[in-house]
């Protein structure tokens, strides 16, 4: 990756995204503090959070304090552009999102939705973390991955 | 009747309507149809009919107890000969399934791609990207009647096709709209009278359409539409082949859709994307990426991290969409390739 590059010293963008679900969970989860604080601790100084149907608001921010810059969307039709312009992506494990961000070959983390009936999609996101492909998470957990992660075991 | 089996081998045989072997003779005679005359059967049944009911009538003549006893008797015997038939039938169509349907390349089939919604329509629109659209169509599409977004997709595809090949070649294409037997949510009460509509619904599309390949991959829309296809197999109205393409994100367990065509053994052919799939539920067939070459063996043991080929390689691998980027590649045949090869053989022909 060629995040060293003089560019993206000044914006590092992490995109959040939970493509046409509604996944409040996660966006409560990335909106809390220590996941704000440990995300600006590893380099990173925008959040863009793709909130789909949920309808929990998470706060915005300009990050002019020094701190993480926050802000969020309902929908978008240029998905793919966010995700092009991301340094870490933070995602729903539907099977959709999973492929294209690893096609653009952005770091990402996975979220696993544990209120889904039939949890089909851990299965996928499992197995691809066991491959060193992306990091799963769930959200409650998604602080210690995030503070753990090491995007060399990628 | 010693004179009836003495001459069975021969000709005369057909003249002769006394021996049973008679009516035998011309099945085995037409056995080169790849499916087993249907009338046929019927055909029997109803020209023993009225030997079966002489045989017991003759018996029991001097009794009007006998008499109705014999018919019992007979009714029972036809209901059991039924049955056994049905069961036949079915066995052989199971057995039959599995089986390339044509030794020689027929002409174009009519299709039906059933499209799930969201993540399973995205996956069959990429299979049917690099499937050879010539050789199946006329192509129906049928999508559930609250998606909006499944058949605009396919339109799209469509026009792409229309617009890359030469006018006629790559067929008609209909869009459609199917009940769905039960909306997420929806109370258990209810949706046993919505699944009679849906199943209804089911019926008189399949009725319309008639087509020779079902292709679908999940979720439960295509389960009323494949059970219709069966019962249409069993009936002889149209043979059709259902081929069900897991999805990707299925790696330890079949989905309920799959899982039940393949207990049932609806499915013709059943496609996974992972190993594990396939160990557990050994008649399905294997179409994922380690399989081919030994990319993933060798890569997972020293594997670039970044390295943008390898990734690149990788989730062109595991997603039919990257496959145009490494079309040229000699690395390896793609799982989207693979499943399209594999219904050309067992749809089409055997080479």
């Amino acid at each position: 990756m060629g995040e060293a590059d003089d560019g993206s010293k000044s914006k590092r963008v992490v995109f959040v995204t939970v493509g046409t679900t509604c996944f409040d969970s996660l966006v409560r989860a990335v909106d809390t503090q220590e996941v704000r604080e440990a995300l600006f601790k590893k380099g990173y100084t925008h959040l863009v959070i793709q909130m789909g149907r949920g309808s929990y608001i998470p706060t915005k921010s300009t990050g002019e304090d020094g701190s993480l810059s926050v802000d969020y969307f309902t929908f978008s039709s240029s998905i793919a552009e966010f995700l092009k312009s991301a340094s870490l992506v933070i995602s729903h494990a539907g099977s959709g999102s999973i492929f294209e961000t690893l096609r653009l070959r952005k770091p990402l983390t996975v979220v696993v939705n544990e209120d889904l009936m039939d949890n089909h999609q851990s299965e996928l996101a499992e197995e691809l973390a066991e491959r060193k492909h992306l990091f799963c998470a769930r959200p409650q957990t998604l602080y210690e991955t995030i503070s753990a992660m090491d995007l060399i075991l990628l | 009747m010693d004179f009836c089996f003495s001459l069975c081998p021969q000709k005369e045989v057909y003249s002769c309507d006394l021996c049973l072997y008679a009516y035998l003779i011309p099945l085995r005679r037409q056995r080169p149809s790849p499916r087993p005359p249907l009338p046929a059967t019927i055909l029997i049944i109803f020209r023993l009919l009225p030997k079966i009911h002489k045989v017991f009538g003759m018996e029991n003549r001097d009794g009007s107890f006998f008499s109705d006893m014999g018919c019992i008797n007979a009714s029972i015997l036809l209901i059991i000969g039924a049955s056994t038939l049905i069961v036949i039938r079915i066995f052989y169509i199971i057995y039959r399934s599995s089986k390339p349907l044509y030794s020689t390349p027929p002409g174009p089939l009519s299709t039906l791609i059933v499209l799930g919604s969201g993540g399973h329509t995205a996956e069959m629109l990429n299979l049917l990207a690099v499937m050879q659209m010539e050789r199946f169509k006329p192509r129906y599409y049928i999508a559930a009647a609250t998606d909006n977004m499944s058949l605009q997709k396919a339109r799209a595809l469509e026009d792409s096709l229309m617009q890359k090949s030469e006018v006629g070649l790559v067929g008609t294409s209909h869009f459609m709209q199917i009940y769905r037997s039960r909306e997420v949510g929806q109370s258990y009460i209810t949706s046993v009278g919505t699944t009679l509509i849906a199943l209804t619904h089911a019926l008189w599309l399949m009725i319309k359409i008639r087509p020779q390949v079902i292709l679908c991959n999940g979720p439960g829309t295509c389960i009323p539409l494949c059970v219709i296809a069966f019962f249409f197999k069993a009936f002889g109205i149209r043979w059709s082949s259902i081929f069900y393409v897991e999805s990707i994100a299925r790696v330890r367990r079949l989905s309920l859709s799959g899982l039940l065509l393949y207990k049932l053994r609806m499915a013709d052919q059943l496609f996974v994307q992972w190993p594990q799939l396939k160990s557990k539920y050994p008649r399905a067939n294997y179409v994922g990426a380690e399989k081919v070459g030994n990319f993933l063996h060798h890569d997972l043991t020293n594997f670039q991290p970044m390295n943008s080929q390898n990734l690149t390689n990788f989730c062109c691998h595991f997603t039919f969409s990257g496959f145009f980027q490494v079309a040229n590649s000699q690395y390896w045949t793609f799982d989207e390739m693979q499943v399209a090869n594999q219904l050309a053989v067992y749809s089409l022909d055997k080479t």
